[in-house]
């Protein structure tokens, strides 16, 4: 679905010796369908990426492709918005217009749709992300939760193949957190592929793959489960490291017998369990 | 510096359609020294509270005490606060506006009147407390990370020297790391100096961590008060106020459905856990 | 706040925009042809059916006229003092009343509360957003002219989605200087402006990265101006409008029998 092929990329390639670039050789594939979170410090690049997944940065060097298509095609660029929506940080910045269902409309206006199909879209993209009977709101009268599932709405009302989640839930209090990571689950259960930029790595473990950023550089690519018993490497970027992961190293070391590898705090909950009863 | 609340109640917007009732007959205590934490969820009125602790607004009904001043719903102006109470707001560099670093930091002393020797002091001070290299002072605030802004932010407020700091939600949107560091200085900051720290956060686990005492609000009331051990002890309560547990409350929560006798509910560190399943694999090994 | 939009179900409500707005601009004009007691009382007459079909309630429009009351009052009393002609009735040293001063002082007063008393109806009935169509759809045909009817309506549109935003912030970052020792109340105007620095420079800041980000919103939600764009927003003449129309006519004709 999406191929990112050697990417470097910096806002001014002449300025930057390129050990300093946002993005250092970006190389990854998306399947259709597929979870994916992407995990890294504030500064890894992780964002400059999403940008480059819809066209709204182009690499400096190296080609994103999105359904065979190259980015740089100007002729392509609206395909390639529609197929692939972005969600940002910040929920009040992404909301243009001044009510709840004007908003979900105002990407539809844009492609073009009809008067008619827009009612359906509307009404099951609102009704997708809990905001049916919302409709006349106004933005400034939602919680960040709701304003950030309205952000959601709207690009779900496109109908796009992926979605790419910026740091979505940064902003939100944790209702609003849970809400929209169980949009996200959601959806990519009903086939939307999703690609979740986030720094906690609690969140990061929800998605089937995980890929850490740093220094503008994919250090991990893996999948979830695999990175999980070794999630203490996420601690040398300086993001935290699963509570369950600590506890089971630590309990290791003091010669506890417990599963070499866990892929789930329920590993570890079922290995203590059967460990404390034993004896 | 002690802070007495009394009948606190405070209305948005009194005698028009909009009006809303943030607080509604709150009265707490939280002791001189104190590393004090309030939660609650959105809309539970913590942010209305600090706004009244710091005297930026005035009650509706009640009084806040702080030290030896106090402000009435019939008081002419919160200032007497103000001059004690030091409030950072959620994304304190969002209000960042001079040139640069130092002058920015020197706003709030400027503003109290120093000499320009006090004000040099109290911000090579503030920076040093909140860990930002003195060459920093000379670059434009707008040019630092978003860890570093927050800093600086923090320091304009710190260079005030308030007896009272209250922080809301002080680590949103920084990575864990920049979090971590930054309520990690705040923390020692607080136990060398031994202010009054209020901190409003949505993070449990920050709050089991830091504070000494939290104060629970939830629909404009103070729902529940007492130390961490005390508080995180009742799950049932806590979802009650729609509020989540520390992860660690919830990994205890999780074994002890199959431990008997289960483990205490007071652990709040990952070193307490440790040595508590050490001692019962002793005991039952 | 002045003709701040109410929700409501009126019949004011449920008419097209564009005939109030076509009506409004038409009947600044009527109200000139106005010029003997008869005529105002016409006019008068018409303008409180107006607010009855509202279904505002009389207070809430006083409360939100009161600002204009002042201005009126100012002005009669200018009309008073300044108009000459007719009889005097009233004399006190330097000041004379004259006939003529009293008679334009009371017209003037019903002109101008004729006047923002449509407009606030004007407000008080239509969304802003209703408004914003109103408008984009009135000045569609002038696109051909060069007026950016579309650009115009957006921008209006936005301004409307971030003006609360925006003041909300405002108040937050006035609270965080007020935090640290800013003073925006005591002292003489220049020192009073010069205290808004700090709060204007972060707002400004921040209004360009909220721009900035709406800016990158927009495009990946695949703006790209006006060409090819479908409308949600519908504006359905209804025949509450043609009712509107009808009751022009008559009153347009009325007035010029009526007038002297």
């Amino acid at each position: 679905m999406i191929q990112v092929k050697g990417v470097w990329f910096h806002y001014q390639p002449e300025e930057a010796p390129r050990k300093d670039w946002a993005l250092q050789d970006i190389n990854l594939t998306i399947m259709p369908g597929e979870y994916v979170s992407v995990i890294g410090p504030n500064g890894s690049g992780k964002s400059t990426l999403s940008r480059l997944l819809n066209g709204l940065l182009l690499p400096v060097e190296g080609e994103v492709r999105v359904g065979g298509r190259l980015t740089a095609n100007t002729q392509d660029l609206w395909y390639i918005r529609q197929q692939v929506g972005l969600v940002f940080q910040n929920p009040d910045n992404q909301i243009v217009a001044p009510t709840v269902q004007d908003d979900v409309a105002f990407g539809l206006e844009n492609l073009g749709v009809s008067r008619e199909e827009m009612k359906e879209r509307i009404r099951d993209a609102l009704e997708a992300v809990g905001l049916a009977g919302m409709e006349q709101r106004e933005p400034h009268h939602l919680s960040g939760g709701q304003k950030q599932r309205l952000a959601i709405a709207g690009i779900l009302a496109m109908q796009p193949k992926v979605i790419v989640f910026d740091e979505a839930t940064s902003m939100l209090d944790p209702q609003g957190r849970k809400d929209v990571l169980g949009i996200i689950r959601q959806l990519n259960e009903k086939g939307t592929t999703v690609i979740h930029i986030t720094h906690s790595a609690n969140e990061a473990f929800l998605a089937k793959r995980v890929i850490v950023m740093a220094e503008g550089r994919i250090q991990l690519d893996l999948p979830a489960d695999e990175l999980y018993p070794i999630a203490l490497i996420l601690e040398k970027w300086g993001l935290d490291v699963p509570l369950a992961v600590r506890l089971h190293h630590r309990l290791l070391g003091h010669g506890w017998h417990l599963r070499e590898r866990i892929t789930s705090l329920e590993d570890l909950v079922t290995d203590l369990w059967r460990f404390l009863s034993k004896d | 510096m002690e802070i007495l609340i009394e009948g606190l109640s405070y209305v948005y917007m009194p005698d028009t359609p909009f009006s809303r009732q943030a607080l509604n007959d709150v009265s707490l205590r939280i002791p001189s020294g104190t590393f004090a934490a309030i939660l609650g969820p959105t809309g539970s009125g913590k942010s209305t509270l600090i706004q009244l602790i710091g005297g930026l607004i005035r009650p509706t009904a009640g009084k806040i005490q702080v030290g030896p001043h106090a402000v009435h719903h019939n008081s002419k102006s919160g200032s007497s606060l103000r001059k004690h109470v030091g409030v950072v707001f959620q994304y304190p560099e969002h209000q960042l506006f001079a040139e640069t670093v130092g002058r920015d930091i020197a706003f709030g002393p400027k503003n109290q009147g120093l000499t320009q020797g006090e004000i040099d002091e109290r911000v090579r001070l503030a920076m040093q407390w909140v860990g930002l290299s003195p060459e920093l002072a000379e670059r434009s605030p707008f040019q630092l990370s978003g860890g570093q802004m927050r800093r600086v932010a923090i320091a304009g407020v710190l260079a005030m020297q308030p007896d009272v700091l209250v922080l809301d939600e002080p680590t949103a949107g920084l990575d864990s790391r920049s979090g971590r560091e930054l309520l990690e200085t705040i923390y020692q900051l607080q136990r060398e100096r031994r202010f009054t720290v209020i901190l409003v956060t949505h993070d449990m686990d920050e709050a089991a961590r830091y504070a000494d005492f939290l104060y629970i609000l939830s629909d404009g009331r103070c729902a529940e008060s007492g130390p961490p051990a005390q508080v995180f002890s009742q799950p049932e309560k806590l979802r009650e106020y729609k509020l989540d547990l520390p992860e660690i409350s919830k990994l205890v929560l999780r074994l002890n459905e199959r431990l008997n006798p289960p483990l205490p509910l007071t652990i709040f560190r990952l070193e307490e856990l440790e040595r508590e399943l050490l001692t019962r694999k002793g005991e039952f090994g | 706040m002045i003709g701040q939009y109410i929700p409501g179900h009126s019949p004011l409500h449920q008419m097209d925009p564009r005939a109030k707005l076509l009506f409004v601009f038409a009947y600044m004009f009527a109200v000139f042809l106005a010029n003997n007691p008869a005529t105002y009382g016409l006019l008068v007459l018409f303008t409180g059916i107006g607010i009855y079909f509202s279904r505002i309630s009389l207070s809430v429009f006083y409360r939100s006229m009161k600002p204009v009351f002042i201005l009126i009052l100012l002005t009669s009393l200018l009309h008073l003092w300044m108009t000459r002609g007719g009889e005097a009735l009233f004399s006190f040293s330097f000041l004379t009343i004259y006939e003529e001063g009293v008679r334009q002082a009371i017209y003037i007063s019903i002109r101008f509360f004729l006047l923002m008393a449509a407009a606030s109806l004007l407000t008080f009935t239509t969304s802003p957003i209703d408004l914003t169509d109103g408008m984009e759809s009135l000045l569609k045909p002038f696109e051909r002219l060069g007026v950016p009817a579309h650009e115009l309506a957006l921008m209006m549109s936005i301004a409307l989605r971030f003006i609360p935003t925006l003041w909300e912030e405002t108040e937050k970052i006035k609270k965080a200087q007020m935090a640290r020792g800013a003073d925006f109340e005591s002292g003489h105007v220049f020192k009073r402006v010069k205290s808004y620095i700090p709060v204007l420079i972060p707002l400004f800041i921040s209004a360009f990265r909220r721009a900035e980000d709406l800016a990158l919103a927009m495009e990946s939600r695949c703006y790209r101006g006006g060409k090819g764009r479908t409308k949600w927003r519908e504006l359905h003449y209804s025949h509450l409008d043609v009712v509107l129309l009808l009751l022009f006519v008559i009153l347009l004709t009325a007035l010029w029998l009526l007038r002297k």
